[in-house]
């Protein structure tokens, strides 16, 4: 057996002893909203920090004892960033520095942050000089590539990352961004970048592509964690950088529920849409349905009102 | 080091992100014809039916074609990720040149998602993710020359989709005598299908099913914009042949194949050939058979019943299905073996035995 697929083996009969993602309807989900309003303003050191502070505040406050269930025995993590737009809308590379620390810090030996582009991931700053001892990697890099097989569910037909399929554990890094096609682009479509061929399921608002990739138990298995960088976000435009409808949210956004953290992040900017005068997205046929999809999936709640929202400022 | 830590097998510095494209990916980018600019960046597709529309940084459905900035772009001009030479009969076109080769090429992307793809591992891919070479159009047609290629084929993934490439290619081949035909899915607009035509000496396309649900279903798409390019490489006389590939319970059914065969005979007339194919479990149909060799015959004694003159079955070699029959006389006047010629009796493109025409592009 090569070693990548030993590897990917050795990972799959990891995960295959883990609990997949599955949120009773009938159970609340927490979703940590946390602001530092000087955020802006830090670089280097002190912006890893600050992030490193608000992460482990957001923790605390979904529950340490929940978190650390969550993360069970995970000894690599991946954290699937989504680098499309640049830097100016992509997860900051600070902010994935402070969660490898945090992860680390709680057990975990292997830390990879990752997205399907290695230009991508340049253009949105990221670089082999990651202080906290994680890997920068990308599925398009020399040696990664994707599966051999094809996995499948529901409609969705697939290879995914090898960068994925070789860490036991997931944590979708997205941002607070509308997105032409599926209303938002925040935990769950980042998870498009896991496979080979996103382009193949934007037809119909990307439902349900969205909650099937989501779905797909090599990925299921392995997400235990959402977070999304809220610090710029933005609410038209998406999902490219459009500066115009940006505004300066300065927190960030952690739940173990991915739908739960998309339901939030919709309603955040439906807010921001209002006052910009802008029209919801549901008069512009751009809701996204695949959060019901997904919440019909069992891959977590979609109604707020079975949501605690839990906000806190560094 | 760890060999995967990308940076570190790119051997450049993270400051200089200009170093790793230095003519990779940007040498195969062009404008993209048939685009409109929409407000905000974005662009609507008008190549093909699906009609995407396109916000900046996004591709199409094809994977190939990228909103940049608003401007709208292929990214495959002269980035072929197949080039063979293959026997004319294997596109098959069974009454085009027989015996000839084409020099045949392909870009990664398609326009459709066949479940049952025997090309997925380059029509279902971006570009980049599959290994490329460069080809422009002036080097495929001297590619062809030196392989005593009489024509030119654009085939194995979706030539609708790498467009301007094929365009320039068939351009190119006019002017040194080499033939450009499109082995294609007929699904693309019929503006663009028109541009494309003058320069096209033949074209296939896979009929994929005669019922809607069939292209919604298994390969997302629809079925009437190929009817409608069917009719018109027929009304552009364009040499047109079909095929059909025959998948067990999903395509087979008698009043299908009576409905799809009435309609070539309507819309298109009896002259068309038509090829009946075997399918073989791929890609996203795994779980079925191969198709009974008596399921093709009844398909074709389904057609001929019909009235269609020249019915043939693929992916069966050694089948007697697979001879060019005389309408008028029943005289064998082309024997074949899957791709190869056994016998050629046609004398001026006629029967030598009754003298009847035999539609085709001969010489």
């Amino acid at each position: 057996m090569k070693r990548r697929s030993f590897l990917a083996a050795g990972a799959g009969a990891i995960s295959s002893l883990l609990t997949p993602i599955s949120i009773s309807s009938e159970r609340r989900s927490v979703v940590a909203v946390i602001s530092h309003s000087g955020i802006s303003t830090l670089t280097g050191k002190q912006r890893i920090d600050a992030f490193h502070a608000m992460v482990k505040r957001g923790i605390s406050l979904l529950g340490t004892d929940a978190f650390s269930s969550a993360l069970h025995t995970r000894r690599s993590v991946s954290l699937k960033a989504n680098c499309l737009a640049g830097r100016p809308l992509s997860p900051d590379p600070e902010l994935a520095e402070a969660l490898g620390r945090v992860l680390t810090e709680a057990g975990v030996r292997d830390v990879s942050v990752w997205d399907r582009s290695q230009r991508e991931m340049i253009r949105a700053g990221y670089s082999a000089e990651m202080t906290s001892g994680i890997t920068c990697t990308a599925t398009d890099a020399r040696g990664v590539g994707y599966s051999r097989r094809i996995h499948e569910h529901g409609r969705v037909g697939s290879l995914l990352s090898n960068v994925l399929l070789e860490h036991d554990g997931l944590v979708s890094l997205g941002v607070l961004k509308d997105h032409d096609l599926s209303g938002i682009s925040c935990a769950m479509k980042n998870l498009f970048g896991v496979i080979h061929n996103p382009n193949k399921y934007h037809d119909d608002g990307c439902d349900p592509f969205v909650a099937h990739v989501t779905a797909m138990p090599a990925i299921r298995q392995r997400l235990f964690l959402s977070v999304v960088d809220a610090t710029v976000a933005q609410c038209h435009g998406g999902p490219a950088y459009s500066p115009a409808w940006t505004w300066n949210a300065e927190s960030i956004m952690l739940s173990l529920d991915p739908v739960a953290l998309d339901t939030v992040a919709l309603k955040l900017i439906e807010e921001q849409r209002a006052l910009k005068g802008l029209k919801q997205l549901a008069e512009e046929e751009r809701h996204p349905r695949w959060l019901e999809t997904a919440e019909s999936l069992g891959l977590g709640t979609a109604r707020l009102e079975r949501i605690d929202i839990r906000e806190d400022t560094i | 080091m760890n060999r995967r830590k990308f940076l570190g097998a790119l051997s450049v510095s993270p400051l200089c992100p200009f170093l790793i494209t230095p003519s990779g990916e940007d040498q195969y980018r062009r404008s993209a014809l048939f685009w409109d600019s929409l407000p905000e960046k974005k662009v609507q597709c008008t190549l093909c039916p699906r009609a995407c529309r396109i916000a900046d940084m996004e591709r199409g459905y094809c994977g190939v074609r990228e909103n940049i900035d608003g401007e709208y772009y292929t990214l495959v001009y002269g980035r072929a990720v197949a080039a063979h030479v293959d026997p004319i009969e294997k596109k098959p076109l069974f009454h085009f040149l027989p015996g000839s080769t084409a020099f045949s090429i392909a870009t990664a992307g398609c326009n459709m998602e066949c479940k049952f793809c025997q090309n997925w591992d380059i029509s279902q891919f971006r570009p980049e993710q599959i290994k490329s070479v460069d080809l422009p159009p002036r080097d495929v047609v001297q590619q062809a020359i030196r392989t005593g290629s009489a024509s030119i084929a654009y085939t194995y993934s979706e030539p609708v989709i790498f467009y301007e490439y094929m365009q320039d290619s068939a351009e190119e081949g006019q002017k040194l005598g080499i033939r450009s035909v499109m082995i294609s899915n007929g699904y693309i607009e019929p503006e663009p299908m028109r541009e494309l035509l003058p320069l096209l000496d033949g074209v296939k396309v896979d009929l994929k099913a005669f019922t809607d649900s069939f292209y919604r279903d298994l390969c997302a798409g629809t079925l009437e914009p190929v009817l409608d390019i069917l009719k018109l490489v027929k009304e552009r006389n364009t040499w047109l042949e079909i095929v059909v590939l025959i998948i067990p319970t999903h395509n087979d059914g008698a009043d299908e194949i009576k409905a799809m065969s009435d309609w070539i005979y309507d819309e298109l007339g009896p002259d068309v050939p038509v090829h009946f194919t075997q399918f073989h479990a791929t890609y996203r149909m795994r779980n079925l058979p191969r198709t009974p060799v008596k399921t093709l015959e009844r398909c074709y004694r389904i057609a001929r019943d019909a009235g269609l003159h020249y019915v043939y079955l693929g992916n069966v070699p050694g089948h007697g299905y697979e001879d060019t029959i005389c309408p008028h006389c029943d005289t064998p006047v082309i024997k074949r073996f899957g791709y190869t010629i056994l016998e050629y009796r046609l004398e001026n493109g006629s029967c030598p035995e009754c003298g009847t025409a035999i539609p085709g592009v001969w010489t």
